[in-house]
């Protein structure tokens, strides 16, 4: 299991650091040091930090300590109180000979001396980017449906809350479709469970050939249930979504054996527009989903029905 | 023979032997450096022991990064005696370090020079 949360070189170079320190001198050193191996973003304005974090989401933060606008000690703790710069980890640049107690207490993963060593620099920075990665792919894989590569329930559900908050600000529409495979539990009796895998994984896929677009989120409910979430999309985009998940299932052919037929897929789906309101929650979206859901299995399966 | 003043085999290591960086970053110091002396005398006449704490401390920083051990360790001792109200050997420390930076400023001028 700990493999899977392996850190790779491509992640390591693809690595984002933001360097703040008010010397020009200080910040170009560090940046000839680093850049050959990652990418770097220079700040000379403390103030400018939290924000430019927030928005560049960096891997790791260096940080000299002694600063004029805010020192470097005060502004960890503001990255640290912030919730969407919290979990990136800080190293101090400190040339001060008393500071060290102070970087571990204001929140700092390390520190390093000035003047730099670019030996110490890079292998310093090096052990907390593979922790960050590290931790950041244990989480991934947390999150991910190990047979399939969907998001799992808990994933998909924070998305979906995230999604509610963002149509709420933005007054954006957003699709819900629920798909069930239909006659999975004949096809698992009938031709066995492992078969039954090959087919959940192919259903996935075509969810993800369905909804292509960085911000689409697909996941998995559980056994033959998934879930597409479609931000920003109206009743016409999520119509052709959910007719194109249809279509891409029927059009699986899966075989148990070399010499067996193939073997034909269809689904079942509940299919929701609806714009973000205070009060809706995650559940209410989902009874709403599943009862078009199985209204569509009552009336003859393979087929999709539109929530009201 | 070993410059005390600056170690520029020390500097370029640091930026990966990059002469152009070099340059520039001495050409930099050339313009700033004399901004925090400034300070610290300012610093020193208005007895802001903060601020001239601090500013002692950003040239150390940068001197240090530069190799340019010699005023590095003049600014630690202004930085460090900063902090006392003996004035008379913070003025020498001052003393101390504006000479040793003029060394420095004429030694980066004959490699820009040269």
């Amino acid at each position: 299991m700990l493999e899977l949360f392996k850190v790779n070189e491509d992640q390591l170079s693809s690595a984002k650091i933001l360097v703040v320190d008010d010397q020009i001198i200080n910040l170009e050193i560090v940046r000839a040091c680093l850049e050959p191996h990652y990418n770097i973003t220079c700040q000379a304005e403390s103030g400018k930090v939290v924000e430019q974090a927030v928005s560049i989401q960096p891997d790791l933060i260096l940080l000299d300590v002694s600063m004029p606008e805010i020192d470097g000690l005060t502004l960890c703790g503001l990255l640290k109180a912030n919730e969407a710069t919290k979990h990136i980890p800080v190293i101090f640049l400190t040339g001060l000979d008393d500071s060290e107690e102070a970087c571990w207490n204001a929140g700092g993963a390390d520190f390093v001396q000035k003047p730099v060593s670019e030996v110490t620099l890079f292998n310093r920075v090096r052990v907390q980017l593979k922790l960050k990665f590290y931790t950041d792919n244990a989480q991934l894989y947390a999150s991910i449906d190990s047979l399939t590569g969907v998001y799992n329930r808990l994933l998909f559900d924070t998305q979906l809350r995230a999604t509610i908050g963002h149509s709420i600000r933005t007054k954006a529409a957003f699709g819900y479709i629920l798909i069930d495979l239909d006659n999975f539990k004949r096809i698992n009796d009938e031709y066995g469970h492992a078969f039954g895998d090959r087919c959940l994984k192919s259903v996935a896929q075509a969810l993800r050939d369905a909804a292509q677009r960085p911000m689409d989120v697909v996941g998995r409910y559980g056994g033959e249930e998934f879930m597409i979430l479609l931000p920003d999309t109206n009743d016409a985009g999520v119509v052709r979504v959910a007719e194109s998940v249809l279509d891409k299932i029927r059009a699986i052919q899966l075989k148990p054996g070399p010499s067996d037929d193939a073997v034909y897929l269809s689904a079942s789906a509940g299919v929701m527009c609806a714009h973000g309101t205070k009060g809706m929650t995650v559940e209410s979206i989902f009874s709403r989903v599943d009862a078009a859901m199985y209204e569509a299995k009552h009336n003859g399966k393979d087929q999709y029905v539109v929530v009201n | 023979m070993a410059n005390y003043d600056w170690d520029e085999a020390g500097a370029l290591k640091r930026i990966n032997g990059n002469t152009t960086l070099l340059k520039r970053l001495l050409t930099i110091y050339q313009q700033t450096s004399g901004q925090l002396l400034s300070e610290i005398e300012d610093a020193r006449l208005s007895e802001d022991h903060i601020k001239l704490m601090n500013t002692a401390h950003a040239l150390k920083g940068v001197a240090g990064n530069l190799s340019a051990g010699v005023v590095a360790k003049n600014a630690h001792e202004v930085e460090v005696l900063a902090s006392s109200a003996e004035w008379g050997v913070l003025d020498e420390a001052i003393s101390q370090l504006k000479t040793s930076s003029q060394r420095l400023l004429k030694l980066f001028t004959e490699y820009l020079e040269g």
